[in-house]
């Protein structure tokens, strides 16, 4: 034996306790591989954890390690000759690693999401999905129906997988309006390049009516308000700015790579904007609250929560019951096609006399609302051709209804007819 | 492990501290490369930047590069303090990566930087050879499509290096089918150079033998030393007149199998850097402080005792564990026969080289003993004197096998 290095017995022992602690094939991970008729598995799962393989291996593993990754389960099915798919169900630490190596890989411009898991989408040859910690791929080779048959599949594993089918919460925190939506992502650390910043939401932005256009907002997930006051004191620090005392609110720094960062400490967390440096602009973004995009709804109302249907949606994802569930960050669009219509069954007679349009930026140009008592004789309340979509006040003759029909006639724009909500009241007391 | 914190301590210290504290420890006398005729040396802002020429390309590019990011501004920062050269690939992030390297490169002057990235293509991930039953005009329509797509999110017309995403097979690269596609590349101007990324010394060689590849990008590290085998297959490539650029500097990011002790950065930089056939090597920045660092190291870029220290070199101990010294003797022990000291080679190029590709290589001639390992549950008959689980190594090697294609790559 050569020089033996002081560490060399701490190490082995420790080689010798994974040893005994890391079996290769046990994995919990091994039960979700679903039975798959007409396949077959080929040979036994393979798994995988941070301890036995990649801790040499640079390149793409870093990126999972450092979303948490915990374990690695493969399974290859083959059928027939030629047919043959990959499984690949990664667990990582919690639902925030989860979503946020599953946004990482989620193809630029992807447009098919698929109805699997917390989001998921297909393209040819692939399809990904997460659900909680969980962040499945699957690929296929030379499959037959493959769109239907990689759905199907991912389904079945989607139900047995634990957990709920969630989005991370902070990210109902990030502003609403102008964002990018299905590019949010999760990012563990090093946020913005800083050592200091870690556990991050960030969305992208685009308002054409302010100057600059295109700003970024982002909230830490300090997790104390010592990791908070932490945070800026380092942000400081790199910034060569004088010590002082360090207080909860706003923050505002001259950074020589993003130009004008604004922070807000609130609480355990911080929430920051940069690429925008009006103040006034800012605080309104920093004074986003969520339940502002709840309606309240009273008595007078008549269409919350009621059975919708519609002629068609752009995809399951834009449903028509979200045009009456009180939500105005949610909403359904039709497809991109003349004509459309969005139909409610108000459940009951209601003597009505207001309606109240919430659009999309893809609104009706041209649409009329017809009511009905019972679905057959349709009656028109009101009718427009010079429709301009943001909010619409319809105030019209009382009338007894138990259905209300709006039918879209020609589209603003080549997008199909889109509505945040519907709210159709009733006659006062 | 005390003593070893604290050192990891003092060492971001002085890194923060800047120049000026290093070059106070440098006080021993080591090889500099100032004055040798291939290494220029240029002032630039508040660091002196190191350039050499990219093989037969004639790129001068300084010796540290930008390794692929997803945060523009830390690429928009590394050119702006200098840096040249930015890779990617086509694989990383599904595209999240080019399209960020596009968007920060916007607007420069096209000259300005110089854009690598790599296409993989339909093979097989357990061979790294072409499908089984694909046609060459399949393989190469799928490749021109994604070098396409690369372009795209780059927003580029061209690129400068194109590069055959991880061949670990020496076979791979001498197929028509894989040189007609970048030759044709090459000419109708989709890409100014073509080369190869690799982490094979028999596939460097068979590069510079090709003589149609310009660049290669290896994986090389200190951890080469002792045997020196990359640094000759290197000098060899260079010698042909290749660019060669390197990756995988750190060696594996962490000393050991928990992922605690962090290997030093810096010195394992420089160990790259003075190996003058190495043109520039790709270097992970994932903050503006690392950045900083790599960027400073060339203002000193000697390797100092305390950095080969640092690196465990000269020690015998820079792969804890891990290192079988070939006696043989377990051969006969095993009932089976099975060849165990390579199996351990193969261990020892995955885990303490960081090597995976070199390790597939390996464990696929005895490919056949992962089921005879198999068979002995009840206990391996082998007693190795330095103490090794031998079962339980080559259980965990023969899954290398199924790692998917991005691990390796």
């Amino acid at each position: 034996m050569k020089t033996i290095h002081k560490l060399f017995p701490i190490s082995f022992f420790v080689l010798l306790i994974m040893a005994f602690h890391s079996s290769v094939n046990c994995s919990e991970l091994v039960q979700y591989f679903p039975e798959i008729p007409g396949f077959t598995r080929k040979d036994e799962p393979a798994v995988y954890n941070p301890d036995n393989l990649y801790n040499t291996i640079n390149g793409a593993a870093d990126v999972y390690l450092n979303f948490e990754f915990r374990e690695l389960a493969t399974l290859t099915y083959e059928k027939g000759e030629d047919q043959s798919l990959i499984i690949e169900i990664y667990s990582h630490k919690d639902l925030n690693c989860g979503f946020g190596i599953y946004s990482h890989e989620r193809v630029y411009g992807v447009s098919n999401y698929v109805d699997v898991g917390t989001q998921g989408y297909y393209e040819t040859g692939i399809l990904n999905f997460f659900k909680d910690g969980y962040y499945v791929k699957i690929r296929a080779y030379d499959l037959e129906n493959e769109e239907q048959t990689l759905i199907d599949i991912a389904k079945t594993i989607a139900a047995e997988l634990p957990g709920d089918n969630h989005f991370p919460e902070a990210l109902q925190d990030l502003p609403y309006m102008y964002r990018t939506f299905n590019r949010e992502q999760y990012i563990p650390k090093n946020f913005l390049g800083y050592s200091f910043i870690n556990k991050t939401f960030t969305a992208d932005y685009y308002n054409p009516n302010i100057p600059t256009g295109a700003y970024s907002f982002f909230i830490s997930l300090c997790g104390s308000k010592e990791e908070c006051k932490k945070l800026l004191f380092e942000y400081r620090k790199f910034l060569e700015l004088p010590e002082e005392e360090i207080v909860e609110g706003r923050h505002t720094f001259d950074d020589p790579y993003y130009g004008t960062v604004s922070l807000l400490w609130e609480g355990t967390r911080i929430k920051g904007i940069y690429g925008v440096s009006d103040e006034e602009y800012i605080s309104e973004q920093f004074a986003f609250d969520r339940n502002d995009y709840i309606l309240k709804i009273d008595e007078s109302n008549v269409s919350y929560q009621k059975s919708v249907t519609s002629s068609s949606d752009e995809n399951f994802r834009l449903k028509p019951e979200y045009a009456v569930d009180g939500d105005l960050t949610t909403r359904w669009s039709s497809a991109w096609s003349d004509p459309q219509w969005i139909r409610i069954d108000l459940g009951d007679e209601y003597n009505i006399n207001k309606i109240k349009l919430y659009w999309e930026g893809a609104y009706g140009r041209s649409y009329n609302i017809l009511v009905s008592l019972d679905s057959n004789a349709w009656k028109e309340v009101y009718a427009t051709i010079t429709g301009d979509g943001g909010e619409d006040d319809l105030s019209i003759e009382p009338v007894n209804a138990r259905y209300l029909k709006l039918n879209g006639l020609e589209r603003a724009t080549q997008y199909g007819y889109s509505l945040y909500e519907i709210l159709v009241f009733q006659t006062g007391n | 492990m005390n003593s070893k914190k604290n050192k990891t301590k003092n060492r971001r210290d002085f890194i923060k501290k800047g120049v000026a504290g290093i070059a106070g420890l440098s006080v021993f006398p080591s090889i500099s490369h100032a004055s040798s005729s291939k290494t220029e040396l240029l002032k630039a802002e508040e660091n002196k930047i190191i350039y050499r020429t990219l093989g037969r390309t004639g790129y001068k590019v300084p010796v540290v590069s930008m390794g692929s990011s997803t945060n523009e501004f830390l690429i928009k920062a590394a050119l702006k303090k200098g840096m040249k050269l930015i890779d990617t690939a086509y694989l990383y992030g599904n595209g999240l990566d080019e399209t960020t390297i596009g968007r920060a490169l916007t607007g420069m002057p096209r000259d300005s930087y110089v854009i690598a990235s790599k296409v993989y293509g339909l093979r097989d991930n357990t061979t790294g050879m072409p499908l089984n039953n694909i046609t060459p005009e399949a393989f190469q329509a799928d490749f021109r499509d994604r070098v396409e797509t690369s372009l795209k999110r780059l927003r580029i017309d061209y690129l400068d290096i194109l590069y055959l995403h991880a061949a670990d097979n020496p076979e791979l690269i001498k197929m028509d089918m894989m040189k007609d596609v970048l030759i044709e590349l090459k000419k109708e101007g989709k890409t100014k150079y073509i080369g190869v990324s690799t982490h094979t010394n028999s596939v460097v060689y068979a590069i510079a033998d090709e003589g149609i590849y310009d660049v290669i990008l290896m994986a090389y590290n200190f951890r080469d030393e002792e045997t020196g085998e990359t640094r000759k297959a290197i000098k060899y490539a260079a010698e042909a007149g290749c660019g060669i650029v390197g990756m995988k500097a750190l060696g594996g990011v962490f000393w050991d199998e928990e992922r605690k002790q962090r290997i030093n950065q810096k010195a394992a930089a420089k160990w790259v850097i003075q190996d003058e056939n190495v043109h520039t090597t790709i270097l992970t920045i994932n903050t503006f402080d690392q950045l900083e660092m790599y960027m400073s190291l060339m203002n000193n870029p000697e390797l100092t005792p305390e950095d080969r220290d640092e690196l465990r070199l000269g020690k015998n101990d820079t792969t804890i564990g891990m290192y079988c010294n070939q006696c043989e003797q377990c051969i006969s022990q095993c009932p089976y026969g099975t060849d165990v000291p390579k199996l351990m080679r193969s261990y020892m190029y995955a885990y303490a080289y960081g090597k995976p590709a070199k390790a597939k290589e390996t464990f696929h001639l005895l490919h056949s003993h992962k089921l005879l390992c198999e068979n002995c549950r009840d206990g391996c008959k082998v007693t190795c004197p330095m103490g090794f689980d031998v079962r339980k190594k080559i259980l965990d090697i023969s899954r290398i096998w199924e790692v998917p294609d991005e691990f390796l790559a």
